[in-house]
């Protein structure tokens, strides 16, 4: 997705969860996930967690997580996803479902899109992509983010 | 702790009923299970309805039409282990002396196709396509053929097995028996998982009536004891088969199954080893082979040798699911642990029909479902 350059009024750009992307969201191509870690246990969260789920420690530090990581696990959503999914519908394009680790000690749930679903494997490198998934009723583009092989 | 036991059971058949009501379908089982008990309505001292579709005050919806005697009515949501809170409660009021005639009845009536996703899932997923319900069920059934070796064939043939046993249970919403080969040709819902190797959400209700052990023998010859209800929800990253955003990949902790199964073999004093059968989550082919191994029935990764070698088949030595399984008997979902206890009832009292497991003695029911919530009921002749 190319950031439109020109002068014109562009729509404003919000994050699809509050404070899962660092801002500005100008260039999307440099937006990153945010994270929060554990200053008491070490666990990364991901986007802004204000208690530890693991032993529920207060004292949390924000970090911006790496953009890239390794795919754990993964299927195939061949239908359209139920309720209001926002991608594309007319047609409905199938896209790859993992859990990707990223090298904080987190997995991330994310589509896995750009991805022969023959050559989809356990290990295999991504790179994360954010994106405007769709204009919301104000006009605003919502960002949102998936996965896509590295080498590609 | 004072023993507790099932004196009544009632059972509505899973299905698709039409226009039938959620009210008549939970009823039925009410009327069957207070006929069982040899009561009747007005002798109910406190009543735990258990559900996830049905609307706010289900209990008194259901049960009041049978008799506005004034007790307390109780609506209970747990997700796919509801029925387990419901009879976990009542229970606690037996033992807590609150009463000495408590029922615990499940009843559903649920939309077709697949479940809403606002209400298992935040709303931003929905708009990413991250709540395909089987998705989660997939993507474990992925890592674990991955990691152990496990085969598409070992999943079709927990479907194949299930199946086959729902023929000779009027109670089963399929029982309709299909061959490997079908089961694998079948669609895949969410790969690798095939629509035969699914259960449906559907229609039905359970329903026991529950008294202290000492006075069971004035309602039923044939009481059964409860030797342990457990309800846990997950720990931390022990499970990511419920609508999660991440899971830690530096930290595993025991699954909710695992934990809950730990608590109820402690209550009840005994072991896997001890079991004689056992009805469990078979949301879908792999989440049963999963179980195997979360309950203690085989080690972690041998859980598709378990079922090659026929140990879980209503002749082995420990069935798994005689029933037919949710796979097909569908998942009404706060009915279901009910009616996994009605089955062990029945086996245990002898009365199971086709499906009777010679000399069963002690059985094991299992539910599992979102955000980790799990509960395990053992129960004793």
């Amino acid at each position: 997705m190319k950031p439109n350059e020109t002068t014109q009024k562009q729509p404003k750009r919000i994050p699809i969860r509050e404070d899962l992307f660092t801002t500005p969201l100008d260039d999307l191509g440099q937006a990153r996930m945010k994270g929060s870690r554990c200053k008491n246990c070490g666990e990364v969260f991901m986007g802004k967690a204000a208690t530890c789920a693991s032993c529920s420690g207060a004292d949390m530090e924000d970090l911006t997580l790496s953009n890239r990581g390794t795919l754990w696990t993964y299927t195939f959503i061949h239908y359209q996803p139920p309720g209001d999914y926002r991608g594309p519908t007319d047609p409905f394009v199938p896209f790859a479902e993992g859990l990707v680790e990223l090298p904080e000690g987190i997995r991330i749930l994310a589509p896995v899109k750009e991805c022969d679903f023959d050559k989809v494997r356990i290990g295999m490198p991504l790179v994360l992509v954010v994106h405007e998934l769709f204009q919301d009723g104000d006009g605003n583009q919502v960002v949102a983010f998936y996965f896509r092989p590295a080498s590609a | 702790m004072k023993k507790v036991a099932i004196v009544g059971v009632g059972l509505h058949p899973f299905g698709r009923f039409g226009d039938k009501t959620f009210q008549q379908i939970g009823q039925e089982a009410v009327r069957m299970a207070l006929k069982d008990a040899n009561i009747t309505w007005p002798d109910i001292q406190i009543a735990y309805l258990s559900s996830q579709y049905l609307p706010s005050t289900a209990a008194g919806r259901v049960l009041k039409p049978l008799g506005e005697t004034g007790i307390s009515l109780v609506d209970v949501e747990a997700a796919c282990a509801s029925g387990g809170v419901a009879v976990r409660q009542a229970i606690q009021a037996i033992q807590s002396e609150y009463c000495d005639l408590a029922l615990a009845v499940g009843v559903e009536k649920m939309p077709r196709g697949f479940m809403d996703p606002m209400a298992n899932f935040e709303q931003w997923q929905v708009y990413m396509g991250l709540s395909t319900n089987p998705s989660y069920w997939a993507m474990t059934a992925r890592r674990h053929m991955h990691d152990y070796g496990t085969t598409e064939l070992q999943l079709a043939k927990v479907a194949y097995k299930n199946h086959k046993n729902s023929v000779d249970n009027p109670y089963s919403m399929y029982q309709k028996e299909f061959r490997i080969e079908e089961i694998m040709a079948s669609p895949i819902v969410c790969d690798p998982i095939h629509l035969f190797e699914i259960c449906a959400p559907n229609e039905g209700a359970g329903a026991i009536v529950l008294c202290p052990w000492e006075k069971a023998h004035k309602y039923n010859s044939k009481p059964i004891a409860v030797e342990a209800c457990v309800h846990t929800v997950a720990m931390y990253s022990s499970d990511f088969r419920v609508p999660i955003e991440s899971m830690s990949a530096r930290i595993t902790n025991p699954g909710p199954t695992e934990a809950a199964s730990e608590k109820a073999y402690k209550a009840a004093g005994i072991g896997p080893e001890d079991l004689d059968l056992v009805e469990l989550q078979d949301t879908d082919s792999f989440c049963e082979l999963m179980l195997y191994e979360e309950l203690g029935f085989c080690k972690v990764g041998e859980s598709g040798k378990l079922i090659d070698d026929g140990v879980t088949e209503k002749n082995g030595k420990l069935p798994v699911n005689v029933s037919g399984g949710l796979i097909s008997k569908g998942e009404p979902v706060g009915a279901s642990h009910l009616g996994q206890i009605a089955e062990i009832v029945w086996q245990l009292r002898g009365q199971a029909g086709k499906r009777q497991i010679p000399d069963a003695k002690v059985g094991l029911a299992h539910v599992l479902g979102a955000r980790g919530n799990c509960a395990v009921t053992i129960l004793k002749k």
